[in-house]
């Protein structure tokens, strides 16, 4: 059985992203004005063989606290797809 | 004296590194590849500048995972110096033995170009021990990722232990750094963090000599 | 494509969709004797293209001066070498990357780099510095900025992260270049005489390698889309650009130099446009050798690739190599070290041919002669214009002050300073840079560790020029200014002139005039490189530059290099309080100017058509040792070209660093301000004359007896001050200050 694993990368709110200024103001100077919110967020796909899904999640959460995720300025959410 | 320099895959001023040193020092430090697992008996470690597995993923996150880290750390926990420039300071966050992180610079660019670092009032440090605080010195930068981010109350720490080693000059922050912080320390003060390459004002052709004047005030500190 | 064919035989369509003209295909079948399958036309094809045969410009590029006493290697090899002594070699080439990066700015300037840094360390050189030539359309048109941005970042992101400094070159707007810009890279190299590489194959039997990235669908056909001109569906052609990876070019670049220590290389060569076709094919066909090569061997990034896609990709940072035989696993072990691939792909064979195989079939068996001595040789018709207007001075002058032009010509977007990009490249790593074009008219850079004792090192100065107004208006002329301005910047900083790489972007040469714009200014550029004794040893050619019929100005770039013997003979550009400056090359007697084709006419008669300055490349050439013999004397303390813009806005150039003030001495003839005088003046000071240098000094006296002897004229402008205003007595006086903000603000303000 194959485990697909979907990690979508944020930037923490709390931390100045100049990259998504820049993009909130050109969208603004193309005319999109109403935008509340935009996030420019970084996604990692891989797949898991020969593992149940509570360690697919627990291998994850490991590698992007040890190494995918600056955890400094950034956060994760991981999300799983089963597939057969 | 002895002192190394790790050189990782995308390292690119680990020669300018070699040639400032030695010719401060007299010795020619030693070149250690990144996939060494023991270095023993560095005075000092200098992590060079350049881009490490090509930056991909994160400035210095590939690099900080190399296995010539786990000796790194097992110097830093005896005590050892290490410089990271630039590039090393990326590493150096990276591998959490010096707090904070560093972002894309607030302008989205590139920037290369002389500025004046000002030493502060540290808590002891061969890195900033051999300078008055408030010394200005003139040293160039060169990153994309030099703005140095930590929250709040860290930088309350970072303050009240003296940790912040070199600031840019009010008004002429070049990257959006918090403080203006263009060099931190580790809580023990032996490990240096900082963006801008003393290496390139070494040498009579380059454009100020303030950074042969930081080596040598290593590497006296060290000695003594 | 719908017609089927048997054996799979290449139709005479298939045949011009891949570029190849009915003739030229027609020819092959001949000459090989049967129909080509479509893997041997796609390889002629490429061969055959503008890109890689110079069929159009190769007639008049053999008539360029390429050889020289200290000339080591000439055109024809991945980049030209000469001799600067002490048993050192420069390597250096300049390369052209536009129609890519028009499609894709960053991944078509990063590439750019990337390729022509290949192409000197292939053979055998570190690269010591980077420059890049720039031409881009209106500023301030969003494309514009658009294009600028990326291309700045990708010569950034290429240069900056491979760790080669960026130490120069120009930036420059001009509408034509609107839908066609231009990016030109130029790497310039050190190697010792003994180790250096080339690429002619030998030896029989010994294996051919394939070392770096693997082979992916990248701009296949890139050197086909090169020599097409562009039409509204380019955005369709988008696929076929390469993508760049710095990473691995730096590690490519340490993985070779490190081989090259050895002895193991025979020959060895970058696999730049046309792929693995042109690589093979020239390395062995400079060898008088055959190569046979597995496709199965070769590293691939994606599946089910035919022997076309994988003869034709043009995926970065890779090269082929051929080895002693049984140095393989030593030359892998290297290879491994820095995790790139290392394959062992085929050998050399006596047979002069190139044979192919894929799952044990032959797919390829084309003779290499034929595709290298027969590929097209055209005489294109060419009509060389000049342009047949005549002004006089009084039709370009405006009744606007002084002051308000110069502070127009200082703010104009091609005189003002390039520091908003050129502060993107990261110009001091390896720590030998020490002048970046700001500091003095040429970039310096010195040749690592040549310092002993109390010599305190050689350096290697490298500047590049064009002037596309003046080759329009007049190809010869013109040429001859382009070569004499590049030899100029490296005189007044200090450097003796060697030779030169060209890099001639044209519009369309099937058209008369563009034909034209070319063969004048090969002869142009011919007769100024025997005179000043700078030999073309390696170079580049852009046609098609043109976008629904409109071409491009012409803009055949000289990227000059020279060798300054010791460091302390470098001039910089900026004056210093209280020093006398002289004009050399002038005297009392000129009291007017040659406005025609100046920068002043341009703006403010928003034209440029006219007659070009004359120039007397006899007097130029005496002029350059006039300046090296004051120099040797310490008798220059500052020296800067004057070239765009003329003489006052050079004046203000090396005054600003400092913010000095002069009072201009005028001459006699000219001192009392009225209508006609008026007249005079502005050509004096705006007029774009050639062979004139101005200089600092403290010796005048000195500088007059050399003169004198010499023969040669002087006039002295005054004493500079530190008043920060230029004195223009009875007419007008310039705020320093102000200059210097337009000088640094113009372009960062269409940026913000």
């Amino acid at each position: 059985m194959i485990i697909n694993v979907i990690i979508d990368i944020f930037p923490k709110k709390e931390v100045l992203n100049p990259e998504t200024e820049a993009v909130k103001k050109t969208l603004s100077n193309l005319g999109y004005k109403n935008i509340d919110e935009l996030i420019l967020s970084k996604q990692i796909k891989l797949s898991f063989k020969n593992l149940n899904e509570e360690d697919c999640l627990y291998q994850s959460k490991l590698m992007c606290d040890q190494f995918l995720v600056n955890t400094n300025i950034q956060e994760y959410e991981i999300s799983l797809l089963k597939k057969d | 004296m002895r002192i190394a320099i790790v050189v990782f895959p995308g390292s690119n001023c680990d020669r300018d590194i070699f040639e400032a040193i030695k010719y401060v020092s007299k010795k020619s430090p030693k070149f250690i590849w990144h996939k060494e697992t023991s270095i023993e008996n560095f005075d000092l470690i200098v992590i060079p500048g350049g881009f490490t597995f090509g930056d991909y993923l994160r400035c210095g996150a590939l690099a900080s995972n190399s296995p010539v880290i786990r000796s790194i750390r097992d110097h830093a926990s005896r005590g050892g110096a290490i410089l990271g420039i630039c590039n090393g300071f990326q590493i150096l966050t990276e591998t959490k033995l010096l707090p904070g992180t560093l972002i894309k610079n607030s302008v989205l660019k590139f920037l290369c170009h002389d500025l004046n670092v000002i030493a502060q009032d540290t808590l002891p440090s061969p890195f900033t021990w051999g300078f008055k605080p408030n010394t200005k010195l003139n040293i160039p930068i060169a990153h994309n990722e030099g703005n140095y981010y930590v929250n709040g109350n860290e930088l309350k720490k970072l303050i009240f232990n003296g940790q912040i080693a070199f600031k840019y000059e009010e008004n002429f922050n070049p990257n959006g750094s918090v403080e203006n912080i263009a060099g931190v320390l580790s809580e023990n003060g032996r490990i240096l963090g900082m963006m801008p390459h003393p290496e390139r004002s070494v040498f009579s052709h380059h454009n100020s000599l303030d950074g042969r004047l930081f080596f040598q005030n290593l590497i006296e500190q060290l000695l003594s | 494509m719908t017609k089927k064919n048997t054996n799979n035989e290449c139709t005479l369509n298939q045949a011009m969709e891949m570029g190849l003209t009915e003739e030229e295909f027609k020819l092959i079948c001949k000459k090989i004797g049967k129909t080509p399958n479509l893997t041997e036309t796609g390889i002629c094809s490429a061969m055959f293209s503008e890109h890689c045969s110079y069929k159009s410009s190769k007639k008049w590029l053999k008539t360029l001066p390429t050889s020289g006493d200290h000339v080591i290697q000439g055109p024809g090899e991945n980049a030209g070498i000469i001799d600067i002594g002490d048993n050192q070699a420069i390597v250096f080439k300049i390369e052209s990357h536009n129609h890519p990066s028009f499609i894709d700015p960053y991944q078509g300037a990063a590439t750019g780099v990337g390729g022509i840094l290949r192409d000197v360390f292939t053979m055998g050189a570190r690269p010591i510095a980077l420059m890049n030539v720039l031409r881009f359309g209106e500023i301030g048109n969003p494309l514009t900025n658009h294009l600028l941005t990326g291309v700045v970042k990708g010569i950034g992101g290429y240069g900056n992260c491979i760790g080669i400094p960026t130490v120069g070159g120009e930036t420059n707007f001009n509408q034509s270049y609107n839908s066609n810009i231009l990016v030109n890279a130029m790497a310039i190299g050190l190697v010792n005489k003994n180790k250096i590489f080339y690429s002619a194959a030998s030896g029989i039997g010994n294996p051919v390698i394939y070392v770096g990235a693997k082979t992916g669908r990248d701009g296949i056909h890139g050197a086909t889309m090169a020599s097409a001109e562009f039409s509204d569906d380019t955005e369709s052609q988008k696929p076929t650009v390469q993508v760049g990876d710095p990473f691995t070019g730096k590690l490519l670049l340490e993985a070779c130099l490190e081989l090259m220590k050895t002895d193991l290389i025979l020959s060895i060569q970058d696999m730049g446009a046309a792929g693995l076709t042109s690589s093979s094919v020239e390395m062995a066909s400079k060898g008088n050798v055959g190569i046979e090569i597995d496709l199965d061997k070769i590293p691939l990034r994606e599946k089910n690739m035919s022997s076309y896609e994988i003869m034709l990709s043009e995926s970065q940072e890779r090269m082929l190599i051929i080895l002693k035989k049984g140095a393989e696993d030593d030359a892998k072990t290297i290879f491994k070290k820095w995790d790139l691939d290392f394959a062992v792909i085929g050998k050399i064979i006596s047979d002069k041919k190139i044979i192919l195989k894929k799952e044990n079939k032959a797919v390829c068996n084309l003779p290499l002669d034929f595709l290298v001595n027969d590929s097209p040789e055209l005489s294109r018709e060419y009509k060389i214009k000049k342009t047949s207007k005549i002004l006089d001075n009084k039709t370009i002058i405006k009744t606007e002050s002084i002051k308000s032009i110069i502070y127009k010509i200082i703010g104009n977007e091609n005189f003002a300073s390039k520091k908003w990009v050129y502060e993107q490249y990261d110009s001091s790593v390896m720590g030998d840079t020490i002048s970046i074009g700001n500091k003095s008219d040429a970039s310096i850079v010195k040749i690592h560790n040549s310092d002993k004792g109390k010599f305190k090192g050689k350096a290697v100065a490298i500047s590049t020029d064009c002037n596309s107004k003046y080759i329009f208006n007049d190809p010869i002329e013109g040429g001859k200014i382009t070569v004499a301005e590049a030899a100029r910047n490296l005189v007044v900083s200090g450097a003796k002139p060697l030779a030169v790489t060209n890099n001639l972007n044209f519009g369309n040469p099937e058209k008369k005039e563009v034909m034209g714009q070319i063969v004048g200014s090969i002869k142009g550029i011919k007769e100024a490189c025997e005179e000043l004794y700078t030999p073309v040893v390696s170079g580049n050619v852009s046609l098609y530059n043109e976008t629904n019929g409109k071409s491009i100005l012409p803009t055949p770039v000289i990227g000059m290099v020279g060798v300054i013997d010791d460091i302390e003979k470098i001039i910089l550009m900026n004056a210093k309080n209280d020093e006398t400056l002289f004009i050399v090359g002038q005297d009392e007697n000129k009291f007017d100017g040659f406005l025609q084709s100046s920068l002043y006419q341009e703006i403010f008669c928003d034209d440029f058509l006219g007659q070009v300055p004359p120039i007397n490349l006899k007097k130029e050439k005496y002029l350059h040792d006039f300046i090296i013999k004051l120099n040797d004397n310490k008798i220059i303390n500052s020296a800067h070209d004057i070239s765009d813009g003329g003489l006052l806005p050079c004046i203000i150039e090396m005054l600003l660093l400092n913010k000095l003030g002069i009072n201009i001495n005028l001459p006699p003839r000219i001192q009392t301000p009225n209508k006609k005088n008026l007249l005079f003046l502005h050509g004096w000071l705006f007029g774009e004359d050639q062979s004139r240098i101005i200089i600092s000094t403290n010796k005048p006296d000195k500088l007059m007896e050399f003169s004198k002897s010499e023969n040669i004229k002087i006039y002295c402008i005054g004493k500079t001050n530190n008043t920060g205003v230029v004195e223009i007595p009875k007419y007008d006086s310039i705020c320093i200050n102000e200059c210097l903000n337009l000088y640094n603000n113009t372009i960062p303000n269409f940026f913000s």
